[in-house]
């Protein structure tokens, strides 16, 4: 039997990973420092805007990667400034965050092109899986030594936890989270700016979808480990590499709407049988609370 | 009680109102950001103006003639509000009591699958029809948000992010019923056919259903102040262990409310049928369920308030769209709305004591 469709639908799937990878990764980085960030679609938004932008402009797919990088970068440290300096819910912030930058994307990027550009240059991959991915690989492991090996790590843990004990042992808790939010936020940028370079080739209207929710759905599923997230983040994109898969062979008898939400009512039963099952509270203590000095 | 006269009436509640600094600081998050949204305006449009050569005034120009310029625009402008009022007031019952329903966008498409079936299959006088599409609307997308409720309460599962995702699937269910079995047979897009009982326009663009909206005012304002039960809302909102402490269940609050909540913006996706579109079209709810958040957020979560943000947050979006008209994507709405959200909270927490 000749298994070569089944492995090029498998690595061609495993390809899609790397904009839910990265965000999820971003997205529970700022988790442990106690940044509860709610506006992830619009920092992703804002990626793919630039980096199509980028590769307009300097003809390069690095300068649209970089690009994205910058805009990430740019979202997440107004938003660093609003939820971590100043003590306002970080949930509002983040729908405030989500609103002005997901117009804005559709916005920066209809005002600055006049004509549908579509990317032509693109990453060398091994069947289908290019740089990022095993770059993707690379960041999480690199995440789980930090922020589980190192005393770096402990800062960031402890800052998520408990905030005035961290103050107390001398950790700059305001430190620790604007570079978690840092990191994260460049991280989101970087998956939106591949996400449209590499897998779509150009601008659309929405283009983001629902994948930002997705990704906090992961991290919440995956109970804010670095190993559990990496390996949900890789499922919700195998059901998203499903979809069209479904579409064309046809082997589930659902309607086309229906086959277009799968990963969310996937990860509504998840979520659900994840909370019911699971025994302790898995987020960081602090997470989404302001901390004050006294 | 002999000598009862109206004119004194109005003059001691009159004196009853003092414009003292709370009054001031509590219109203060709206003064400042009407002025947020007018210098991002400016902004924007001394952008555009220098990128494609419109004029500076012809743009504000055409933002104000969308959302004014004409008595259908005002009406289109009103029933929008309409819209988001409902969505608000529903809203405003789940955060009083602590929650956070973003499945307002689902709850919406439910009501609006319910309502347009009752209209198009019931075999029954159109008046019933109509009235048990509405009932239908509340008491189904009630259930559904309830469950989701109850599930926070016994398991403490987010709210957020399962009323947001039952909402994408319901939404996706709201399109299948207008691809598929419900779709009118030889039209180019995909939509039902004409729902029997649609309300009639009293002026361009604008139905009774703003009576309703109207009237959910007042009636929020009633349970959530002036009702037992409006009082453990508040009470589990600000505390959970304070409601426990006075014996008060609070997951069965929360079930409540949520259900009362779902069901307003159900009552919303049915009048969307009833009072606007006359039929359901793909992806009818829009972003209402997400421009809601703001409008409450911006009242401080006061029903009684919500008419005047619903109405500014339209006036926004329609204002914006009209900006398509001189080629502008229509997108710049979300960004003043975000906008006027991040600054509603800087300025609400400004006078706040820690």
């Amino acid at each position: 039997m000749d298994f070569t469709p089944v492995i090029s639908a498998a690595f061609s799937i495993l390809g899609l990973s790397p904009l839910l990878v990265l965000s999820s990764i971003g997205i529970l980085i700022a988790n442990k420092s106690g940044v509860f960030n709610i506006g992830v679609q619009g920092n992703i938004a804002i990626g793919t805007t630039f980096g199509i932008l980028g590769v307009s402009f300097f003809g390069s797919i690095w300068a649209g990667l970089a690009l994205g990088f910058l805009a990430g970068l740019a979202v997440a440290i107004v938003s660093a400034y609003l939820t971590i300096n100043k003590p306002y819910d970080q949930l509002q912030i983040g729908f405030g965050i989500w609103f002005v930058t997901e117009g804005l994307a559709g916005f920066i990027y209809f005002m600055s092109m006049n004509s549908a550009f579509r990317v032509e240059e693109t990453f060398p991959s091994f069947n289908g899986l290019d740089i990022i991915f095993f770059s993707t690989i690379a960041i999480t492991i690199v995440y789980y030594f930090v922020i589980h090996r190192t005393k770096y790590g402990l800062a960031v843990v402890a800052a998520g936890e408990n905030p005035g004990a961290a103050d107390v042992a001398g950790i700059s808790v305001f430190r620790v989270r604007w570079i978690c939010t840092l990191v994260g936020g460049s991280l989101l940028g970087l998956a939106g700016s591949w996400f449209s370079i590499i897998v779509l080739r150009h601008f659309f209207y929405n283009m983001v979808a629902g994948y930002g929710w997705l990704a906090i759905l992961t991290v919440i599923f995956a109970g804010f480990a670095a190993l559990p997230t990496f390996l949900s983040a890789l499922f919700f994109s195998f059901l998203i590499g499903m979809q069209t898969r479904i579409q064309v062979y046809g082997f589930l008898p659902l309607p086309r709407e229906i086959i277009l939400v799968l990963p969310y009512i996937f990860g509504v039963i998840l979520l659900i049988i994840s909370g019911v099952l699971r025994k302790k509270k898995s987020a960081p203590a602090a997470l989404g609370h302001p901390y004050e000095r006294e | 009680m002999a000598s009862f006269s109206p004119l004194f009436w109005v003059r001691k509640k009159l004196e009853n109102i003092h414009f003292n600094r709370d009054t001031l600081r509590s219109l203060l998050p709206a003064l400042i950001s009407v002025v947020a949204v007018f210098i991002t305006l400016c902004i924007a449009f001394v952008y555009i103006s220098i990128s494609t050569g419109t004029g500076f005034f012809d743009l504000w120009g055409s933002f104000y003639y969308a959302a004014f310029g004409s008595a259908s625009a005002i009406g289109r402008m009103l029933t929008k509000a309409t819209h988001i009022l409902i969505v608000t007031i529903g809203l405003i019952i789940a955060f009083k009591s602590g929650l956070f329903n973003l499945g307002g966008v689902g709850q919406m498409a439910v009501g609006a699958i319910l309502g347009a079936g009752a209209g198009l299959f019931l075999p029954l006088p159109i008046p019933l029809r109509v009235i048990i599409g509405f009932g239908s609307a509340f008491l189904v997308s009630g259930a559904i948000a309830g469950a989701l409720g109850w599930f926070k309460a016994r398991f403490n599962i987010d709210e957020i992010f399962t009323t947001l995702m039952v909402g994408f699937v319901l939404v996706a269910i709201l399109n299948y019923f207008i691809d598929g079995p419900w779709g009118q047979t030889g039209s180019a897009e995909a939509k039902t056919p004409v729902v029997p009982g649609s309300f009639p326009y009293m002026l361009p663009g604008l139905t009774p259903l703003i009576f309703l909206a109207l009237a959910l005012i007042p009636i929020a304002y009633y349970l959530l102040n002036r009702t037992p039960l409006g009082f453990e809302m508040r009470l589990v909102g600000s505390g959970k262990s304070v409601a426990q402490n006075q014996g008060i269940n609070a997951s069965k609050i929360a079930i409540i409310s949520m259900i009362i909540s779902g069901g307003i913006c159900g009552l919303a996706g049915a009048g969307q049928v009833y009072g606007d579109m006359t039929r359901i079209v793909v992806g009818m709810p829009g972003y209402f369920g997400f421009y809601a958040i703001p409008a409450a957020v911006m009242v401080n979560y006061k029903p009684h308030y919500a008419l005047f943000s619903s109405i500014f947050l339209s006036i926004l979006i329609m204002g914006s769209l009209g900006l398509t008209s001189v080629g502008i994507i229509s997108d710049f709405g979300e960004v003043l709305i975000g906008i006027v959200f991040i600054v509603t909270i800087a300025v609400n927490r400004l006078g706040r004591k820690k």
